[in-house]
């Protein structure tokens, strides 16, 4: 259980205070309302390409990383389809510079023509370390756009092409930050040995002469519902042939999804799983498989993926594969095995709990989905998850002829 | 009007005492070591045995008896043995480092109890069986032709190789070495260094009598053999320090520059770390801010100072463009001479100095962090305030000292210059 506290400023800048005093360190995290799924179709990656630039000089404050190092902070930051995150971790006492900083960027970004030349070619080579010098790093980067036809989750967040890295204008970086960063479309979250009446003061002197700005209606297209199977074959220069298999499901705060995550778990989680026993194991179809959400907003998918033993055939891989899915509602699914998930995801919801930065992310990125308080709810979601929600979600959704097919082929 | 021009008041982050572990020993001569701390129910058990890479004859034994190790007791086959941990929520590994293999465990103190006997069967009766030998040695085939299959998984593994040459330290694995392994090696490496020999135990987390009780009552039953000091030979450094390899379709070359490291048990290791992290030890390191920040050579590069407890090495990594490469190392250079020849600025010290006591007191607000410190303490033999001098020394450490420390540890003619890609 975290508790916490929540107010508005006049801007519309929404705060929310977790005290915790059995820390040394004071969290200030800000999530900004703007993932790549905001992005217009032929400028791709700007929202990480942006959170790049957040870190290149404010109005007043040239260089934002250093003041904070002199007073022993930390920072980081990470963009999602979804959103944006920002985080400062910092000794209790200095709690203030951190204010001081995350404000001014939000205020005015400097705009510095040498802070975008450079950050530029810094996120071309990430897309190179991250997408294309990996083996199978760039299965999402080809899969997203068979996957989603209208959604712009069909590009990942690094973008649809380094192109579009290459041709971002200062102008393209002026309008984004105008567009999405300001108090409307935020949430603060503050946290660690920090007190309420403080943080109101602060967030009084620091972020409430901020301008409001407007708040954003999305209205992204949605996926049709699929009717019959994609297939995508790549071949590349990587060790082993891989299967992935991708269902649509809903999105992360829909009704559903605790059943469908308990499923993707009682599938892949583990060495216990019902995939890896029966693939791996027994009959040793798969060096290695997995189940996964991708636990979108909007609706993401359910994917199994696996390494195909040498000497296997993908014909063979997949009969074996959907063979086993057929199974799973006889064989793989029990009481003790659904209170066996369910005892994992309470152990990840209270590990989540042990670290401040954690608590202040979850708090924050819950509020941007509609409820802060909404962490404090999830255990109840798991628990309340019966056998035949297990039943009823595993037959809708684990379709032979409903899902998304790749094989990754490796040279010959 | 507010003057967001002047940062607000700050404070000076002083040092905090390294909080002492409760030591227990065990009627068998095993010590466990307590730090409990949080408000979360949870628990970290970890049993640490000199059981590393290096002990064994081949490299490779050590990984594969730990993977083999959660495939099976003599009563509970792998699918039992992992839903057992599994059902109580528990995230456990068996892993191998250079010097030692480490079981670790955590879950919520409420399935402590049901989890201890399962840790205990593991330790006593694991089972290493034919079949399972099989299965796992070809996963393992495969988890290693994929990682070399990596840039920067393999230019690690050839920085190692050179720098400690014929020493265990240097070995690393591939498939042909992997394949000369049999199931016989791992039952012999799991009788000697794991049954054979005494672990160091860390608990941490909200930790109270009743978790201690258990735990102390379930190991204290562990028989070994005592054994004399593990005989490990000289240390060697290698002769080869330039190796490229050049790979057509990588879009990046790997580079790792680096030499032989500063010890813990070395004087000079705090104020090394000082120096360190001037040069690439941080996000606003000297080298950050040169190959990234301003030659967007990079999407990161980061030096460090790894101790190990016969050595230690020191180690600059990064990816970079293949065109780049070259240039990346000409300023690695530059910037190491300009530490051995220009003091550094007190601005720059001071901001280095809070930086490293801001993020070492940030980890001592937590069990986990802390446990980590304690267990290097213990397997190093370090004295019990090795974190106290830490702080004491980066707070007292000078411009002066930086530049002597720079011209003892950088020689110009000892690095090793790795690359692939």
């Amino acid at each position: 259980m975290i508790q916490f506290e929540q107010f508005q400023l006049d801007n519309g800048l929404k705060v929310i205070v977790h005290e915790d005093p059995s820390t040394t360190l004071a969290v200030l995290d800000v999530i900004y309302d703007v993932g790549s799924r905001d992005e217009k179709s032929s400028k791709t990656g700007f929202a990480h390409l942006f959170e790049h630039l957040m870190f290149g000089g404010s109005e007043n404050i040239p260089e934002f990383d250093t003041p904070l190092q002199r007073v022993g902070g930390e920072n980081n930051a990470f963009t999602t389809p979804d959103l944006t995150n920002y985080y400062i971790s910092v000794p209790y006492q200095n709690l203030e510079t951190a204010f001081w900083l995350e404000s001014d960027r939000m205020k005015q970004l400097a705009f510095n023509p040498q802070s975008l030349e450079v950050q530029r070619k810094v996120v071309i080579e990430e897309f190179k370390q991250r997408y294309l010098n990996q083996p199978y790093g760039d299965v999402w980067l080809k899969w997203r756009p068979i996957i989603y036809k209208k959604h712009p989750y069909q590009w990942p967040t690094i973008g649809a092409d380094i192109k579009h890295i290459e041709e971002a204008t200062l102008e393209d970086v002026k309008e984004f930050f105008n567009t999405f960063y300001n108090p409307s479309n935020a949430i603060l979250v503050v946290a660690g040995r920090v007190k309420l009446d403080e943080v109101k003061v602060l967030c009084e002197k620091w972020f409430a002469p901020i301008d409001a700005g407007k708040k954003l209606e999305r209205k992204l297209p949605q996926e049709e519902v699929l009717s019959e199977n994609t297939f995508l074959e790549i071949k590349g220069n990587v060790p082993a042939n891989c299967l992935y298999l991708a269902f649509p499901v809903v999105g992360r705060y829909e009704k559903p999804y605790h059943s469908i995550d308990l499923i993707s778990d009682l599938l892949g989680r583990g060495d216990s799983s019902f995939l890896f026993i029966e693939l791996v194991q027994k009959l040793r179809i798969f060096d290695s498989i997995s189940a996964y959400m991708t636990g979108s907003m909007d609706p993401g998918l359910l994917v199994i993926q696996g390494s195909v033993c040498e000497g296997i055939t993908y014909e063979k891989a997949m009969a074996e594969l959907y063979n086993t899915l057929d199974r799973f509602l006889v064989e793989g699914i029990s009481e003790k095995s659904l209170q066996k998930v369910k005892n994992q995801a309470e152990s990840s919801l209270v590990f989540m709990e042990v670290e401040v930065l954690n608590k202040a992310m979850n708090l924050a990125i819950a509020a941007l989905a509609g409820d802060a308080n909404g962490v404090n709810l999830e255990s109840e979601k798991i628990n309340s998850v019966t056998l035949d929600d297990i039943r009823f979600w595993s037959d809708k959704l684990i379709k032979k002829d409903k899902h998304h097919v790749l094989w990754y082929q490796k040279n010959q | 009007m507010l003057n967001r021009s002047v940062p607000p008041v700050s404070h000076p982050i002083q040092a905090v005492a390294f909080p002492k572990p409760k030591t227990i020993e065990l009627s068998n001569g095993i010590d466990l070591h307590i730090i409990s701390l949080g408000d979360q129910e949870v628990f970290k058990l970890e049993l640490v045995f000199p059981a590393g890479a290096i002990f064994a004859n081949k490299p490779g034994i050590s990984g594969l008896t730990a993977q083999l190790m959660k495939r099976g007791t003599q009563s509970l086959n792998s699918f039992e043995l992992n839903e057992a941990f599994d059902f109580y929520g528990a995230y456990w590994d068996i892993s191998n480092q250079l010097d030692n293999s480490t079981l670790t465990i955590y879950s919520l103190c409420k399935h402590l109890p049901n989890l201890l006997p399962l840790v205990l069967d593991i330790l006593e009766n694991s089972l290493i069986s034919e079949a399972e030998f099989t299965n796992e040695l070809e996963i393992e085939v495969q988890k290693n032709k994929h990682n070399w299959e990596k840039t920067s998984f393999a230019a690690n593994q050839y920085f190692r190789k050179h720098l400690f040459a014929n020493d265990p330290y240097g070995r690393i694995s591939n498939e042909q070495s992997l394949r000369a392994i049999e199931v016989n090696d791992l039952k012999l490496f799991y009788e000697n260094f794991w049954k054979g020999s005494k672990p160091t135990i860390i608990l941490s987390g909200k930790i109270s009598n009743k978790e201690i009780e258990a735990v102390v009552k379930s190991f204290e039953s562990l028989s070994f053999k005592q054994k004399t000091d593990l005989k490990t030979p000289e240390l060697q450094i290698g002769k080869d320090q330039v190796f490229y390899q050049e790979k057509e379709n990588a879009l990046q070359t790997s580079i790792r520059f680096g030499k032989i490291g500063v010890q813990r048990t070395n004087p000079d290791y705090f104020k090394f770390a000082v120096l360190n992290t001037v040069l690439g030890g941080f996000f606003g390191s000297r080298l950050q801010k040169n190959i990234r920040e301003e030659k967007g050579f990079t999407y990161g590069i980061s030096s460090s100072n790894v101790a190990l407890q016969r050595a230690a090495y020191w180690i600059v990594g990064t990816d970079v463009n293949k065109t780049n490469a070259n240039q990346t190392i000409e300023e690695i250079n530059k910037e190491i001479k300009k530490l051995q020849t220009e003091l550094v600025s007190e601005d720059e010290l001071s901001l280095v100095k809070n930086y490293l006591m801001g993020s070492f007191v940030g980890e001592l607000t937590q069990a986990f962090e802390i446990s980590e410190k304690v267990k290097i303490i213990c397997l190093e033999n370090l004295p019990n305030d090795f974190y106290d001098q830490f702080q004491s020394q980066i707070l007292s450490c000078t411009s002066k000292d930086l530049i002597e420390l720079a011209n003892t540890y950088w020689e110009e003619n000892q690095f090793f210059d790795i690359r692939v890609g």
